[in-house]
């Protein structure tokens, strides 16, 4: 079984349909351990070698934030900066995260449709895909769930919205434990854009 | 008329010559006042027949009136210490006091009886005057020096805390002694005592009674008095109510046979905690200075040069023997307290000299034929001449037992330390400024520290720090401590007074150093906002904001939102804090500041200005905020 680390970046959680939907009632297990960036660091003073020791304790490292400006929030970025040193995440002899795996969970204020085309969200994650190889890790496919904005300005059937998110909850869930149960690795999700994807598939070849 | 302006200007015009010059010398203002009373008191010799006068009579009736200044330091000091603290150093100030007043009392009397063959009434008479030590000299001088609030200074101010109460017993006392009856005449040196006619079982009863006023009038009519007063915008009414205030009680006192200065000292001790606490204080300190100059002077004129020269070796003898045990006597007692070396010495140097009281008592035990006339004049040229010498013994502290003790370990350091000018001077390395100074040197960069606390330095110089021992606004001791090479400039004295004088002096003659400077309370921060000083630090709000912080998470708010809480209200604040200056230093339609704005500091002004950051800021975090972009997507979905 592996371990899998939940790193939660937030400024705002209190206010995030989204990022409620997908963690409330998610406690940290023997198996799961959900980190709070923002809740640990509000003045972000990264304890590094706390950080270090958790990662090394750790199998699979679940990057789960909002997109801001086609990134993560600043406390995630400097959480990168500040963690994922040199001789220890990369470079000569580094092998601290070799073949561990690195999965990004993206909530989203626009829908799937803002992601299209140019704005495809595998290119806007590439510099996390590119951070994970470095670091000798299995990169996945990221999870995606969109719409938080759209959803709160009304755009959207409440009964859709809320079957929506119903599902992105139980996926969420799933995918966590796929990911405990070593289910899914980078050569099993080639072919797929994102996670969400593999789900769609997986339905379709339930039905 | 002509008299009066002749004898003022003659006071005057000495103090005016000889006190820049004993300080120049550095002898002290206290010894240059007491010299230029001893040329006034020759002088006027000559003068006084010329004028109608009798000098003796003339000088007694000043010494009385000049008292007031003694009466208006202790007023002061009062108004510097909080009751709670008094009532933390209550064990202090019976071990130090009653254990030297005690032991020096029994010690003189044995000598009195078996050196002198006086009768043990006598000795006890004797003992108890010249137990008594000089509050006057020895807190103006502490005071100078800033040399108050150190351990030894402490232990000082308590031994002469209870030196003043113990007057009161001991004038009860002497008259007991008497064994022969009273000559009459003089009843009491203080004067009125309308306690005399009183049955005995009374008096207690007055005396509390008086207590009970006087804690009454200070506690609950001053604050509304001195509100109307403000309200008026009158300063120098103002002023009269202030002095008023302390005439009144020192009045009160006298009348029923207690010792004015301690009754002062209480009523400053409750109005510690008033509003009008600093301006009480800048108010009485003029006279305060003028007054207590002059009762040096009056001490100095009254000294019987005659005499002296006719009992010359009796009196040195007699003088140096009343210091010596005086001094050993302290010895013991800080040996008692576990005073360290250099508070040990301050202590028993500073009080080992005889005290205006024993002027007070002596005239009493002389009324009561106690002791006899022509011993009291011995005796007070002893204490006159002790009291002249303590100046000196306060040189030979600061000049020759500090620096031994501090420098001990300097001469083989002093060769590479004269060229080693540190970027960063921190005046003031206690509580606060040590902080700095340590984060500083964490991070490698040397600091120069200045302080006049000396077991602070002792302790910090083991450290490998590099202190300077004296008063930071002292343009000799800031030249050596390298002011000319300093990048920053970290004020964090204890005085706020100090703080702003020296902001003050750097900003203009040292424009380009960087200052950063501590503000005890929002007053000192107005005032140093007033002057354009840019790196202002109030001393509890950085604290208190944090704890607000802990507390806001533990009602249940996010970590980086009660931050961020933190840090907005902290913005806002400042910005008020600014605006606030601004008015506090307005002025009138004459242009007169208008210093009775003091009441801008209280509490309800500040939680006034505490809704309008409410209203500015509407209290919300705005970070993040969502409402603007989902109003744009609902739009969107109408179109």
């Amino acid at each position: 079984m592996n371990k899998v680390l939940v790193l939660f970046a937030h400024p705002v959680y209190q206010t995030s349909l989204l990022n409620r939907t997908l963690l409330e009632g998610l406690e940290s297990t023997a198996q799961v351990t959900v980190h709070d960036l923002y809740e640990h660091y509000p003045d972000f003073m990264i304890d590094v070698a706390h950080e270090q020791n958790l990662l090394n304790a750790h199998d699979v490292i679940v990057f789960q934030h909002p997109l801001y400006w086609y990134s993560c929030p600043a406390l995630l970025k400097e959480w990168m900066d500040l963690v994922l040193e040199h001789g220890y995440a990369y470079g000569t002899g580094a092998n601290a995260l070799q073949d561990k795996i690195f999965i990004s969970s993206i909530t989203s204020g626009g829908d799937a449709a803002n992601y299209a085309g140019e704005r495809n969200i595998r290119d806007l994650l590439k510099p996390f895909e590119h951070t994970a190889r470095l670091c000798n890790m299995q990169f996945l496919p990221p999870f995606i769930t969109y719409g938080g904005l759209k959803i709160k300005a009304g755009n959207f059937d409440q009964l859709l919205t809320k079957e929506y998110l119903t599902e992105q909850r139980e996926r969420f869930r799933a995918l966590l434990d796929d990911l405990v149960h070593q289910r899914i690795n980078e050569a099993n999700c080639l072919a797929f854009d994102t996670m969400n994807d593999r789900f769609d598939q997986l339905e379709i070849q339930h039905d | 008329m002509t008299e009066a302006f002749i004898i003022a200007s003659l006071f005057l015009g000495m103090a005016v010559l000889l006190v820049p010059l004993a300080n120049r010398l550095n002898l002290g203002s206290v010894l240059g006042y007491l010299i230029a009373g001893g040329l006034v008191g020759v002088v006027l010799k000559l003068v006084a027949p010329w004028l109608g006068m009798d000098s003796a009579h003339l000088l007694e009736q000043l010494n009385h009136a000049s008292e007031f200044g003694v009466v208006l330091m202790l007023f002061v000091i009062g108004l510097e210490i909080q009751p709670s603290h008094l009532w933390k150093m209550k064990i202090t100030i019976l071990n130090a006091g009653g254990l030297q007043v005690s032991l020096t009392a029994l010690l003189i009397m044995m000598i009195a009886m078996f050196g002198f063959a006086l009768s043990w009434q006598v000795g006890l008479a004797i003992g108890l005057t010249l137990a008594l030590s000089s509050t006057a000299i020895i807190m103006s001088t502490l005071n100078e020096k800033g040399w108050q609030n150190t351990i030894g200074g402490k232990a000082s101010f308590s031994a002469l805390l209870f030196q003043d109460i113990a007057v009161i017993p001991i004038i009860a006392v002497i008259p007991l002694l008497a064994t022969v009856s009273p000559q009459g005449g003089e009843h009491l040196a203080h004067g009125i005592d309308i306690t005399t006619h009183l049955p005995d079982w009374l008096k207690p009863l007055v005396v509390i009674g008086a207590i009970v006023v006087v804690y009454v009038l200070s506690r609950y009519l001053i604050n509304p008095l001195f509100d109307y007063i403000a309200r008026a915008r009158q300063k120098e009414i103002f002023t009269t109510a202030a002095l008023g205030l302390v005439s009144v009680i020192a009045a009160l006192m006298s009348l029923i046979g207690l010792s004015p200065a301690l009754g002062v000292f209480i009523a400053g001790v409750i109005l510690s905690e008033s509003e009008y606490r600093h301006e009480l204080e800048v108010d009485i300190e003029p006279f305060k200075g003028l007054l207590l100059g002059i009762f040096f002077m009056t001490v100095g004129a009254a000294f019987n040069f005659t005499l002296f020269a006719a009992q010359f070796w009796l009196i040195i003898a007699l003088t140096v023997g009343l210091m010596v045990l005086k001094g050993l006597v302290l010895y013991i007692v800080g040996k008692v307290l576990r005073l360290q070396k250099i508070e040990h010495a301050l202590f028993f140097l500073a009080l080992a000299q005889g005290g205006e009281f024993a002027f007070v008592l002596l005239t009493l035990a002389v009324g009561q034929s106690v002791i006899a006339p022509a011993i009291a004049d011995t005796l007070r040229i002893v204490v006159a001449l002790s009291m002249a010498i303590t100046p000196l013994l306060f040189l030979y502290y600061e000049k020759m037992l500090l620096k031994k003790i501090l420098q001990g370990d300097d001469v083989q350091r002093q060769a590479d330390d004269i060229d080693e000018h540190n970027k960063v001077i921190i005046a003031g390395v206690g509580r606060f400024g040590q902080i700095v100074g340590r984060l500083l040197q964490f991070n490698q960069f040397k600091v120069t520290a200045l302080d006049n606390d000396a077991n602070m330095i002792d302790t910090l110089r083991k450290f490998g720090w590099k202190v300077f021992f004296g008063d930071a606004t002292r343009m000799d001791l800031l030249h050596a401590a390298g002011i000319e090479q300093a990048h920053c400039f970290v004020i964090a004295m204890d005085d706020p007074e100090k703080v702003i004088d020296l902001a003050a002096y750097l900003h203009e003659h040292h424009p380009k150093l960087n200052l950063f400077v501590r503000a005890r309370d929002r007053t000192t921060a107005y005032h140093l906002y007033q002057l354009g000083i840019r790196h202002i630090y109030r001393e509890t709000f950085e604290s208190s904001a944090s704890m607000g912080e802990a507390v806001l998470k533990q009602l249940g708010m996010r970590a980086y939102q009660a931050k961020r809480a933190k840090l907005r209200y902290q913005h806002e604040d400042e910005i008020l804090t600014r605006k606030m200056a601004q008015s506090y230093f307005e002025k009138d339609e004459k242009g007169h500041v208008l210093n009775v704005q003091e009441q801008l500091d209280n509490v309800a002004n500040i939680l006034a200005n505490d809704q309008h950051i409410k209203q500015y800021s509407l209290s919300q975090d705005t970070g993040w905020d969502e409402h603007s972009l989902i109003n744009d997507l609902g739009n969107q979905k109408a179109d």
